[in-house]
């Protein structure tokens, strides 16, 4: 029973592709852009801009598309990359910058992500 | 990396009912009217020989018949090596339906759907029905498996209308209304029914909205059997860590007495509902749909089971709430 929002949202991101990456059984960041966007896809969608189920296909059929596109050890493979792109495409395709004050926070991140995010 | 175990989860509908009721009847019904999906179908039966499987209509579904036991009982690694194989990467089933034998205990059904792994990540229980034999009903009085499939059912079938008289299927129904206030009732004469019993969604917890207001004002459903559905709500957040807490505690203690539960609440003025249901000892509960600005939160629980204590459940629960203002 996850009485808690946040325990919900990690377990169900738990098994399959779309495992979210862990170190020693704890949630692992490759940076601080990655952080923040973990942080406001699970923020928005306790806010009920969107299920948590429908992030998780999301991830599967757009990690299923990296894979079919790269091979299996390419280097370039980052797990928040494409969880940032499924964020961004929810957020511009269901509008919610225009129904919420996220936009600060968002515009936060992303600016972080290009700074870090190498070339 | 991998891409396994992915897949949008197959949902299952049990069909079940005391033996004679009409399960094979309400299946042959099923597969003959088209409703464009592929079902894999189930039939669990005792003895090496599989009769009912040959009752089965032919058709383009799949028939796999368990037939070393009772699926409550002995089969249950059966069935999920059954699932494991249709449900594997190069089959397109679009839904499972599995017969139970006329004897089987639903609440172990239930249960392995939430803690075996296979059946828990790649299946989504649906809906639970039971066909009632409406003519023999009362004769099965003291099975405490004719009961129980009751009891546990999400849509109820009460077959046979046409052989008993209309103050009878009245009398019925008000019964098992008291035993199982959740379930929808439909009468049917030879299992013909008009419902789409294949898209019940009454265990899936991300649409639980809301609680019958009517079952809740009754607050408690007595019956002879000692069957009884207990139904509490009231207004106020719910404190999440002591609701926990004392939940799993109540499950743990009153478990083999209690058949199911379902809840929707207000966990600590969250934006989202808080949704639960259980059978037995078993509990699982979520983050559900948001409430709305507009909204009243109540908090709704149903209690199905026998010698259950409707004052220890309201004392428990109240205990759970913030003191208001």
């Amino acid at each position: 029973m996850y009485t808690n929002f946040e325990e919900y949202a990690v377990s169900s991101l738990t098994g399959g592709c779309s495992n979210l990456p862990k170190v020693n059984g704890k949630l692992n960041f490759e940076s601080e852009w990655s952080q923040k966007a973990f942080a406001i896809a699970i923020e928005l969608s306790r806010q009920g801009y969107f299920e948590m189920e429908e992030f998780r296909q999301m991830m599967i059929k757009s990690i299923r598309k990296w894979e079919n596109e790269h091979g299996l050890d390419d280097e370039s493979w980052s797990y928040y990359s494409i969880w940032i792109a499924v964020l961004e495409s929810l957020i511009y395709g269901r509008k919610i910058l225009e129904k919420s004050d996220v936009t600060q926070l968002v515009a936060e991140t992303f600016h972080c992500k290009n700074s870090s995010m190498p070339t | 990396m991998t891409v396994s175990n992915l897949a949008t989860k197959t949902p299952v509908t049990v069909i079940t009912g005391y033996l004679g009721a009409g399960k094979t009847t309400l299946l042959n019904n099923l597969l003959t009217r088209p409703n464009g999906k592929k079902i894999a179908l189930i039939v669990n039966e005792f003895g090496e020989i599989g009769i009912d499987a040959d009752l089965v209509v032919k058709s383009d579904e799949e028939i796999l018949e368990m037939n070393n036991g009772c699926i409550c009982c002995n089969v249950r690694g059966d069935l999920v090596r059954i699932i494991d194989k249709i449900t594997s990467a190069n089959r397109t089933i679009d839904h499972i339906v599995i017969e139970t034998t006329g004897l089987a205990d639903p609440g172990p059904i239930i249960q392995s759907f939430w803690v075996e792994e296979v059946l828990r990540d790649r299946t989504q229980l649906d809906g639970f029905v039971t066909v009632v034999d409406s003519l023999y009903f009362f004769r099965h009085e003291n099975s405490c498996e004719a009961m129980e499939q009751v009891a546990f059912a999400d849509h109820i079938i009460l077959n046979k209308c046409d052989l008993v008289d209309c103050s009878q299927i009245v009398e019925l129904e008000t019964v098992i209304k008291r035993m199982n206030p959740l379930a929808k009732i439909e009468r049917s004469e030879n299992s013909v029914i008009n419902s789409d019993i294949l898209c019940l969604g009454g265990f899936d917890l991300s649409k639980a909205l809301t609680i019958e207001p009517d079952l809740l004002e009754s607050n408690s459903h007595e019956h002879q059997n000692d069957i009884a559905a207990i139904c509490l709500s009231s207004y106020g957040s719910v404190n999440g860590d002591l609701f926990s807490k004392w939940i799993s505690a109540y499950v743990q203690t009153n478990g083999e007495n209690l058949y199911r539960c379902k809840g929707i609440l207000n966990i600590d003025d969250q934006p989202r509902r808080f949704v639960f249901q259980g059978v037995h000892m078993t509990l699982e509960g979520r983050p559900g749909t948001p409430w709305r600005s507009d909204q009243v939160r109540t908090n709704q629980m149903v209690f199905i089971g026998v010698n259950l204590d409707e004052k220890i459940l309201k004392d428990g629960f109240l205990n759970c709430h913030y003191a208001s203002n």
